[in-house]
């Protein structure tokens, strides 16, 4: 079964050249969008208008880093700090190439740290290797059954 | 009665050390009592003269132990016990009055007191002028003096009134400079004796304690230099020398009265001119033959001398002010230029003349850490440092001058014409922070009255000085000194230095606040450039991206011009991308910490060409030699970055040709290696080396060779922060030569 894709990213323009980016690799996976910190979590804790929704990780999470509300390294922290979450495939997928923010993105605990290329076909490139790898290539860590409370 | 003892004359030995204040003799032309008093308030005698005897008539034992009143009569008695009772230890001789003796003779009576003792001397009396005249004509001159207030003019009337009032053939006054030596400034002379206007004496014709003498008692008489001296009798042990200090009989030195006969003078006669508790100078009266002045006279005199030496001090005093004055305005002046100047160093170099002016030299120099600063005549910067640095090494104090810079140190004799004399004020103790002013050499004749250096000779065992014996004029030519500098002079420069601390320490203080401002605005900047590296970006992806879609989408609704014009649409967005990034690495390397170790920078060399080649220079001819490269000190990344550049610029600009040649190498000069990227390719104008490495500074066109123009940027600043410096040579089309320096590692 084809986990989705869970694509955390506010600026629209950016949304929308992911997205066509996501398309124009040919993966299969659903792609889930979340618009800021609160909803990706929202999303990854049931929470809010995904609190019904059928139980399961995403295959990857591409995470920006500016997000309004909460941001991105609040989310990977949160999401490492869960037990059901800590080994979920984390992409942080930003504009910036601050030490600063590399460091701690990697301190936080994401698999990888990739920097927005300018050039739209490098950047088609990139979003399609990292789908590609981590929607298909990479063997997803096996989730917990949930004990339903 | 005791037996008599006469009090010992004292031996002559060295000059200096002569006790004159207690010759134990008085002078022939009258004699001497001291009394004591008795249990029952009786003046007894314990000293006399032993000429006192025939002068009075009488045997020495009726004197020694005599009562007065039974020598001198009643009346006498009771007037010395009331001067005595009125002005104990007055030490200060006293007019009383004048007598005649059982002979007949006249004398003056002239008393002063020394502490248990009443000291009374009996002189002469001379004919003279009236007491009433004597009036008048003090009267007189003190009034004409008060008016003048030139010192020359006062000095030539002084000696003109007292050689009229005293008859006395050659009347000088002569003032003493800073070592003692003494100058005649005015004379009058009957012309008996020879001239001495603007002679020298040297300070040893009159030595240290007669100096001393002679403030604490500002007259003294010789009227005839071939006295028979008379010497103090004393009861058996019952008294100690008398200190002759305030006598007016007091014997002279016989080196004196030798130094009198060789200048061929009979009889002398001399006044201290005092000035603010100085000896300033003498007034001296010398005559061809014996010749004596009634004290009343000679006290009229000394009141005179006392008025000129009021209005000498007077002058001084004012002079000395306006000085002061004056300089204080310069130093005002210096210090208002130094706060107004963004570098307060540039307001003294900017205005030499007043620096140089408020010690009234003729040159100055501003010696901080390296740098030295030349104004005026000077000597060379290489002399400045030199006496600069003797001046640290010795450990001068805050203040040195001297008129004289060669007698301290030796090697200033070859800067006599700018730097005879030497003011300097020293600033820090810990680093070279001084400023120095230079006078230049002076020569001047001084004429001296005779040679001035005194004779040794040995006499039956014990050494004796030799009073000089000739007094024809001896010239001498003064050199290697400069004009002195003022106690006025040193004292501004005192004053300047206190000033200039209190900038300095201002200035510090204003950097320290300007070093925080400057560590805010960093922070600023980081934060700028950190939203910079956000927000910027984004757009240019934007732009790049939807064009390339719409290419991508919709070519087949394009025009090829349409095309084109997208193309030229998404290079630039994408150009954009790559100066942005350009910039923040740039900006980032200032602000990077160095991360410092040892450095192999020859494998680092290889290690950047393989990846340039690998990555620029596929399908390429290529000859690439690298020299022995050396071991630095340095940040391994930043260091990497400089390679990078400059090996990526030399397989750029060798692009067109057939054979891209390039040549690493590296030798060293002196405390630094300098390391070189030279390459065969297109070269550039040399005109604009200059140009080269300055941020997004190009020297081709963007068609010919692609790049930002921020990558030599980049080189400099990161050797800058190494320690080093970068340049570059080139020709157009025949290659271009880069190099850097970089600091030889101390203790790898």
């Amino acid at each position: 079964m084809l986990r989705p894709i869970l694509l955390v990213e506010d600026n629209p323009n950016d949304l929308e050249l992911s997205l066509t980016a996501l398309a124009k690799s040919g993966l299969a996976n659903e792609v889930v969008v979340a618009r800021d910190g609160e909803e990706a979590c929202d999303y990854l804790f049931y929470r809010g208008q995904y609190a019904g929704r059928p139980h399961g990780n995403p295959a990857v999470v591409l995470l920006d880093i500016k997000l309004p509300k909460v941001d991105g390294l609040e989310v990977l922290s949160m999401i490492r700090k869960e037990q059901e979450l800590r080994h979920l495939p984390v992409v942080l997928l930003t504009s910036s190439r601050e030490e600063q923010d590399i460091l701690a993105g990697y301190q936080l605990g994401s698999n990888a740290y990739v920097v927005k290329p300018v050039a739209f076909p490098d950047f088609i490139k990139a979003i399609q290797d990292l789908g590609v790898f981590w929607a298909v290539v990479n063997e997803p860590p096996p989730f917990v059954i949930r004990r339903l409370v | 009665m005791t037996s008599l003892d006469p009090v010992s004359a004292v031996n002559l030995t060295n000059c200096d050390r002569e006790l004159i204040h207690i010759p134990g003799s008085v002078q022939a032309h009258g004699f001497l009592l001291v009394f004591a008093r008795s249990a029952e308030d009786r003046l007894i005698v314990v000293q006399a003269s032993e000429n006192a005897a025939e002068w009075l008539r009488v045997s020495l034992n009726q004197i020694i132990g005599g009562s007065c009143a039974n020598l001198l009569g009643e009346q006498l008695s009771s007037e010395l016990r009331a001067e005595f009772h009125s002005r104990p230890d007055s030490r200060s001789s006293h007019y009383l009055r004048s007598m005649q003796l059982a002979s007949g003779e006249q004398v003056e009576l002239i008393t002063h007191s020394l502490g248990e003792r009443l000291v009374v001397e009996f002189e002469r009396a001379e004919e003279h002028v009236s007491p009433a005249r004597l009036n008048k004509t003090i009267v007189n001159v003190v009034a004409q003096l008060e008016t003048i207030h030139d010192i020359g003019e006062l000095a030539r009337t002084i000696t003109a009134e007292i050689h009229a009032l005293t008859g006395f053939d050659r009347v000088l006054l002569y003032s003493f400079d800073e070592e003692g030596h003494g100058t005649v400034v005015a004379e009058n002379n009957g012309g008996k004796l020879p001239g001495m206007l603007h002679l020298h004496f040297p300070a040893t014709d009159i030595p240290k304690q007669a100096r001393h003498l002679y403030l604490l008692n500002r007259l003294r008489i010789i009227p005839d230099v071939d006295y028979e001296p008379s010497p103090l009798i004393a009861a058996d042990g019952s008294d100690e020398p008398l200190d002759m200090t305030y006598c007016v009989l007091r014997s002279v030195s016989p080196v004196h009265r030798e130094y009198m006969r060789n200048m061929g003078t009979a009889a002398s006669m001399s006044f201290s001119v005092v000035v603010e508790g100085k000896l300033w100078g003498m007034i001296s009266c010398h005559h061809a033959t014996p010749l004596s002045v009634p004290y009343v006279v000679r006290s009229g005199c000394d009141v005179l001398t006392r008025i000129v030496a009021a209005q000498i001090s007077a002058y001084d005093r004012a002079a000395n002010f306006a000085e002061a004055i004056r300089l204080k305005a310069v130093e005002r002046d210096l210090l208002t230029y130094m706060t107004l100047e963004e570098k307060y160093v540039d307001g003294l170099t900017n205005h030499p003349d007043k620096v140089m002016e408020l010690a009234r030299a003729t040159g100055a120099a501003f010696v901080l850490d390296d740098t030295c600063l030349l104004m005026g005549e000077t000597p060379n910067e290489a002399g400045v440092r030199l006496i600069a640095d003797w001046l640290r090494n010795t450990g001068r104090p805050d203040l040195f001058a001297t008129d004289h810079l060669s007698s301290h140190l030796s090697a200033a004799e070859g800067f006599l014409d700018t730097a005879s004399g030497l003011l300097a004020i020293s600033l820090s103790q810990v680093h070279r922070f001084q400023i120095l002013w230079f006078r230049p050499e002076m020569i001047r004749t001084v004429h001296w009255a005779g040679e001035p250096r005194k004779r040794v000779s040995e006499v039956g065992g014990t050494i004796r000085i030799d009073p000089r014996h000739s007094f024809e004029g001896w010239s001498e030519l003064v050199r290697q000194r400069s004009e002195a500098w003022s106690a006025v002079e040193i004292e501004a420069a005192r004053d300047f230095r206190n000033a200039m601390l209190f900038i300095v320490l201002r200035r510090a203080e204003e950097l320290a606040d300007m070093a925080a401002e400057l560590e805010f605005t960093n922070k600023e900047l980081e934060a700028f450039s950190y939203s910079v590296s956000h927000d910027l970006r984004a757009p240019f992806r934007h732009i790049s991206g939807f064009a390339e879609l719409l290419l991508i989408d919709e070519s087949d609704k394009l025009t090829d011009k349409g095309k084109r014009y997208i193309e030229k649409i998404t290079q630039s967005a994408q150009f954009a991308g790559v100066l942005v990034d350009s910039l923040l690495n740039f900006s980032q390397i200032a602000r990077t910490k160095l991360t410092l170790r040892a450095v192999e920078m020859e494998p680092l060399v290889r290690e950047v060409w393989d990846d340039v080649v690998s990555q620029e220079m596929r399908g390429r001819e290529i000859e690439f030699t690298c020299g022995h490269l050396p071991l630095v000190e340095g940040d391994v990344n930043l260091l990497r970055q400089v390679w990078r550049n400059l090996l990526s610029n030399a397989a750029k600009y060798t692009s067109k040709r057939d054979l891209a040649r390039i040549e690493v190498n590296a030798h060293r000069d002196q405390q630094q290696y300098i390391f070189s990227v030279r390459d065969n390719g297109a070269g550039f104008d040399n005109r604009y080396a200059h140009k080269l490495f300055g941020a997004f500074q190009r020297l081709h066109r963007i068609e010919e060779f692609e790049g930002t123009g921020i990558g030599l940027a980049n080189v400099r600043r990161i050797i800058a922060r190494h320690g080093g410096q970068t340049w570059a040579e080139g020709k157009l089309n025949a290659g271009a030569v880069f190099f850097f320096s970089m600091p030889i590692p101390e203790n790898l």
